[in-house]
């Protein structure tokens, strides 16, 4: 098992039966991914979900993440297609974070040893504001954010 | 893209790098949004854990909220997928639901 996956995990584990278990490498990692992260999915500011999800940290700026973002409108309201790609080497996870929405944490990628820094995906935005992409690597956290303007998408 | 299957998922390689792409058919709600008919709430179902694993390996797995879109949509990379591997994708949403799909690398 992989001690990096671990630390990425102990913020969204909730009982300690189930810390006991990782300790005890009974679980396999998908077993693990059961422990949904809800303190930091229902985390009403993105600092806190942040942190809920992967720990204390400050995030640095970096011009390694590129980050494209269309928007669109669905019967739901306006949809963001995000596209992440990084070099940055020996990635965590890729978390997708939007402040303007009640609740910020849309998703997190967690990828595998020789998995690409790519995400493709479409989320829901509710305002115009800025999309955060967050990569942990090597146990640093590294961010780049992207202001998304609705306006022009016949949105609200 | 019409999406009638429950789940779509392709897997091609080329020059070494394997592309996923995957398209799940699910509401995806957040539980704050109306019915415009019956001006009830709509219950919040959406998907939260993703899995994806080929040839023995977990290459993605995700942890999503009820921002993410209706009808998800997934693009991810690989490094060391051949063809013919195969590449099993599954998730869980916050009710309990789940389903799974399969194919090979092309």
């Amino acid at each position: 098992m992989d001690t990096r996956r671990r630390t990425f995990l102990t913020h969204s584990l909730t009982t300690g039966a189930v810390m006991l278990a990782v300790a005890s490498g009974l679980l396999i990692p998908r077993r693990i991914l059961a422990a949904w992260p809800k303190e930091a999915f229902d985390a009403s500011d993105a600092s806190t979900a942040l942190k809920m999800l992967l720990g204390e940290g400050q995030p640095e700026a970096t011009k390694n993440i590129l980050l494209k973002t269309t928007t669109s409108m669905s019967v739901s309201g306006p949809e963001v297609t995000v596209v992440v790609s990084t070099s940055i080497p020996e990635i965590d996870s890729i978390a997708l974070i939007v402040p303007v929405n009640q609740k910020p944490l849309a998703a997190a990628f967690q990828l595998g040893a020789g998995t690409r820094g790519f995400i493709k995906t479409r989320i829901k935005m509710d305002a115009t504001g800025d999309l955060q992409v967050v990569v942990k690597a090597k146990d640093r956290l590294y961010s780049v954010s992207q202001n998304v303007d609705l306006s022009g998408c016949g949105c609200s | 893209m019409i999406n009638e299957e429950p789940i779509i998922i392709r897997a091609r390689i080329n020059g070494g790098i394997t592309k996923v792409t995957v398209l799940i058919k699910h509401p995806m709600e957040r539980g704050d949004r109306k019915d415009i008919e019956t001006n009830e709430l709509i219950p919040a179902q959406f998907i939260q854990e993703v899995t994806c694993e080929s040839a023995g390996r977990v290459v993605m797995s995700a942890l999503w909220s009820g921002n993410v879109a209706k009808d998800p949509y997934l693009g991810f990379r690989f490094d060391g997928g051949k063809k013919g591997d195969p590449v099993k994708l599954s998730w869980v949403d916050n009710l309990g639901n789940s389903d799974s799909a399969e194919t090979t690398i092309q």
